[in-house]
């Protein structure tokens, strides 16, 4: 287990919670090397108690974690040699890199190691995510079709404008009127047995 | 090259003799059904709605006429040993089989939507690594084209497209593209990528994202295109398979029982003029970039006018209006896809179906459309037309009915009316029911006997009593679900009328998740009611008119217990266990299927239990790699002097301070689209002691950091 220097009694829980999330961030980096995450871990805490002493109105969490950042980050941006682009895209690619080049069961020993393989500085040069090959645009225009004359009908410029309120009482005048003559028709004709 | 295609064998000899046959037969059997109607409703003379009625008739029985004549024709083609003009035999000879596809490229395109990313990436590894073992699989790139909305389907795509990548060794080969705006839907999807890198392909294979094909299968594709140079459009006949419901599996036996003779039966007449039902098929892209673009149609209503929404039956008539014909190859092997997981979810599809068949209306009547395009057209329409006007039907028919006993009670002596109900008006409704059932049920005998003389395939699918006990099964259960469609598809095509537009919502077809009997009696209650007042109706009127509706009026009635009962996954599996409904993907199936299996038990998809709705922004916050993939993806597309806005700045301090929770989903997509703030977020979240962080990222981190834990004793264990 870590080696930690005398603690004192109050700031216990935040050096407690500071290796924690150290542990924890290496494993998000899928550093499964337990015995070199310890290692990193009691580093990184003995490196952030230095600085603690020098800046104690920090938390120990973010001292500690910041330490980490930095040590990860510099290590992936020896990976990329490329001055035009910004600090996280560097850091991102070279993540990405690690990531699709190195075979998750190696992880642990190719992070953060001091001798960076040169397979892997290679393969980091290269254009490693494709959404797609090259484009080579085509243009797809909608066919026009002629739907014959029942298409006219339904241009709106054709249509008159009714309105809604007008329209809804007249067809309801027309169904009075049309009941009212099925039913005489119906009075008056049909066959009545007495 | 020297081989003989199939559209040069056809000449216009054979293909009006086969469609003077086809129209012909099916013209005989609507003939006899008409004449067998006519003297039963003429029994005490014909009136004006009797011949309303009449004319409902015959549009109805046209469609089981239809029916029974694709299963007749479909059966003397087995009989006399199989089509002879299926494109299928010009892949026979040794020299077909020997066709280099090397310079002939062909794209794997599966549009999707919202879908289960665990099945669609593991459908094209399956298939990855099936094309993989066969001579010519190098030709073959895959893209999975993506129209997600949702923001954890997205991160959860690009993850699995990136790790299947990596273990495959895949990369340039199998690709990922998703589109933030979804215009026009799935077949706008494919347009762009047509438009985008149609032109570096020959071909186009389309699938579903529950499809599933065999290299074996694609390769023989794609050589049957590159025989048949005219062949613009190649459809298989995908079977169902992996289902795991009542439902599904009954099915997937029906599918494998009748659809054989319809898909013969149909090769018969249509020939080169054939369907494509937009998956499983494959495409020759340069035609169908160039003369398959999709028209707006005429009118601005908005269910039948505007944009096409079901685009496959209208691409194909397309591409055989400028002159390429269009194939089935129903008799190729090991193309499948997945049944909906319940009757409410195969309605859904329905109500999709229904509105996109309707609108193809125009195409009716426009010009240059070839006229078995057209009749696939009418079919396609009359499909769901054709249920309204069943239930316009039976209503009149009772209306008749009520009208003429009152008439033969009020005339006629009682002796009289005895004499003419047993020795007229009986042996005519006989007639009709008999002939009716018989046009109807036919079909489906047929199937069965095709299966029973086939030893090897009876055999696959349980043995003959099995198989016939599936079979009585699934035809008592199709007789109870015709009058369930029926109303639904009458509310389908009313509402469509009545202009409301149907949402694009992504399809589920999860059978884990069962239906409720609230959800059921929500969708089944106004069919159960319906159901109740024809009982009623019909008891009191007359005896023999409650049992001759028994089917309609009990189907109505139990649509509510039906629909839950076929979702349920224990009776499904507990039928397999008695050998009902067996196919031959379950006794026998190929390799890629129990790949495709091994791969779906293997990727289980982590969720963060009570934070699932934020699966994709914490994955993208707090993992490292997941934050450089997508960040990355984002970077690819951005211009490099990409600039966060200042409205995302404050979203991001909102989100930050307050949790996910205090942002809108299209707040949380903003944040997923900013590369610099992602990146900066991860780091600030890390950095941040647990006291000065919000309760909601508190619990984000913990369920994180539990996930990986978890990972990792894995991986020990």
């Amino acid at each position: 287990m870590v080696q930690i220097e005398k603690l004192t009694q109050e700031n216990m829980e935040d050096w407690n919670e500071a290796l924690f999330r150290v542990e924890d961030y290496l494993r998000a980096h899928r550093f499964y090397n337990m015995l070199r995450q310890n290692e990193v871990a009691t580093k990184i805490i003995r490196i952030a108690k230095e600085k603690y002493k020098k800046n104690p109105h920090k938390s120990p969490v973010s001292i500690a974690m910041e330490e980490l950042q930095v040590l990860i980050d510099s290590w992936f941006e020896q990976l990329i040699d490329q001055h035009n682009i910004t600090e996280s895209q560097i850091i991102t690619r070279a993540r990405l890199a690690v990531f699709l080049t190195v075979p998750s069961r190696l992880w642990s020993e190719s992070l953060l190691s001091h001798k960076i393989s040169n397979e892997l500085l290679q393969m980091t040069h290269e254009k490693i995510l494709q959404t797609g090959p090259e484009l080579e645009i085509t243009s797809m225009v909608p066919r026009n079709i002629d739907f014959g004359p029942l298409a006219t009908i339904t241009q709106k410029n054709t249509w008159e404008k009714l309105s809604l309120q007008s329209f809804i009482l007249s067809i309801m005048f027309w169904i009075a009127i049309f009941v009212l003559a099925l039913l005489f028709f119906n009075f008056y004709y049909e066959p009545r047995i007495y | 090259m020297s081989l003989a295609s199939i559209d040069s064998k056809i000449n216009s000899r054979i293909y009006t003799f086969r469609n003077v046959s086809f129209w012909g037969m099916f013209g005989f059997i609507l003939l006899l059904g008409a004449l067998v109607f006519y003297a039963y409703i003429d029994f005490l003379g014909i009136t004006y709605r009797e011949r309303f009625i009449f004319f409902i008739f015959i549009i109805l029985f046209s469609q089981i006429s239809l029916g029974l004549n694709l299963s007749f024709f479909g059966i003397i083609q087995f009989l006399l040993g199989g089509d002879k003009y299926k494109i299928t035999n010009t892949y026979s000879s040794n020299e077909a089989r020997q066709i280099d596809l090397k310079n002939s490229p062909i794209a794997v395109v599966m549009p999707i939507y919202n879908e289960n990313v665990d099945r669609v990436f593991a459908g094209v590894q399956a298939m990855y690594e099936s094309l993989q073992e066969e001579t010519g699989g190098d030709a073959f790139d895959f893209f999975v084209l993506s129209d997600s909305k949702d923001n954890n389907k997205w991160i959860e795509e690009e993850i699995r497209w990136i790790k299947l990548c990596k273990e495959l060794n895949a990369f340039g080969r199998i690709f990922y593209r998703i589109r933030k705006q979804n215009i026009n839907k799935k077949s706008g999807n494919i347009a762009d990528f047509c438009r985008r890198w149609g032109k570096r392909y020959k071909y186009m294979i389309v699938l579903d994202a529950d499809s599933l094909m065999t290299g074996r299968a694609m390769v023989k594709l794609a050589k049957l295109m590159e025989i048949n140079p005219n062949v613009g459009i190649l459809q298989s006949a995908p079977k169902l398979f992996r289902g795991r419901t009542f439902f599904q599996r009954m099915m997937q036996f029906g599918n494998q029982l009748y659809s054989f003779l319809f898909m013969t039966g149909s090769n018969y007449w249509h020939l080169g003029g054939g369907v494509y039902w937009g998956h499983n098929a494959i495409i020759r892209l340069q035609p169908f970039i160039e003369y398959c673009g999709l028209p707006g149609l005429p009118g601005t209503h908005s269910t039948i006018g505007g944009k096409i929404l079901s685009h496959d039956t209208i691409e194909a008539a397309l591409i055989h209006k400028s002159g390429y014909s269009v194939w089935f190859a129903y008799d190729i092997d090991e193309s499948y896809e997945e049944c909906p997981p319940n009757l409410i979810e195969s309605l859904k599809r329905d109500h999709r179906w229904c509105q996109g068949n309707l609108q193809h209306f125009w195409f009716l009547f426009a010009k240059g459309i070839r006229f078995s395009n057209r009749l696939h057209i009418f079919i396609g329409i009359l499909s769901y037309a054709s249920a309204p006007l069943w239930g316009l039907f039976i209503l009149l028919s009772l209306i008749n009915y009520v009208y003429e006993s009152t008439y033969a009670s009020l005339f006629l002596l009682p002796e009289e009316w005895q004499y003419l109900w047993l020795h007229t008006y009986l042996p005519r409704a006989y007639n009709l029911f008999f002939y009716t059932m018989g046009v109807l049920f036919l079909p489906k005998f047929l199937g069965l006997f095709i299966l029973l003389i086939r030893k090897e395939k009876r055999r696959q699918m349980g043995g003959s009593l099995r198989v016939c006990i599936s079979f009585l099964t699934e035809l008592v259960f199709s007789v109870f679900l015709a009058p369930i469609l029926m109303i639904m598809y009458s509310k389908f095509v009313i509402s469509t009328i009545l202009g409301k537009v149907i949402k694009w919502i992504p399809q589920e077809r999860d059978p884990d998740k069962p239906l409720t009997f609230r959800q059921c009696i929500k969708v089944h209650l106004d069919q159960t009611l319906c159901g109740l007042v024809l009982a009623f109706f019909t008891y009191f009127i007359s005896i023999y008119l409650f049992y001759w509706l028994l089917p309609i009026w009990l189907g109505c009635i139990l649509s509510i217990p039906y629909s839950f009962i076929t979702s349920k996954i224990s009776i499904g599996e507990k039928l397999r266990k008695w050998g009902i409904f067996l196919t031959k993907e379950e006794t026998e199936p190929p390799k890629e299927i129990q790949r495709l299996y091994e791969i779906l038990e293997k990727d289980v998809d982590e969720k963060f239990t009570s934070l699932e709705n934020y699966t994709g922004l914490i994955k993208v916050i707090l993992d490292p790699y997941i934050n450089s993939i997508h960040t990355s993806l984002l970077l690819q597309k951005k211009k490099k002097e990409f600039k966060t806005l200042p409205h995302t700045q404050e979203l991001s301090e909102r989100l930050f301070w307050n949790g996910a929770e205090s942002l809108s989903t299209s707040e949380q997509t903003r944040i997923l689209l900013d590369p610099e703030t992602l990146f900066q977020l991860h780091k600030r979240i890390w950095i941040t002691p647990k006291e000065k962080l919000h309760p909601w990222w508190q619990k984000a981190l913990n369920a994180y950091n539990e996930n990986i834990l978890f990972s990792v004793r894995k991986r020990f264990a």
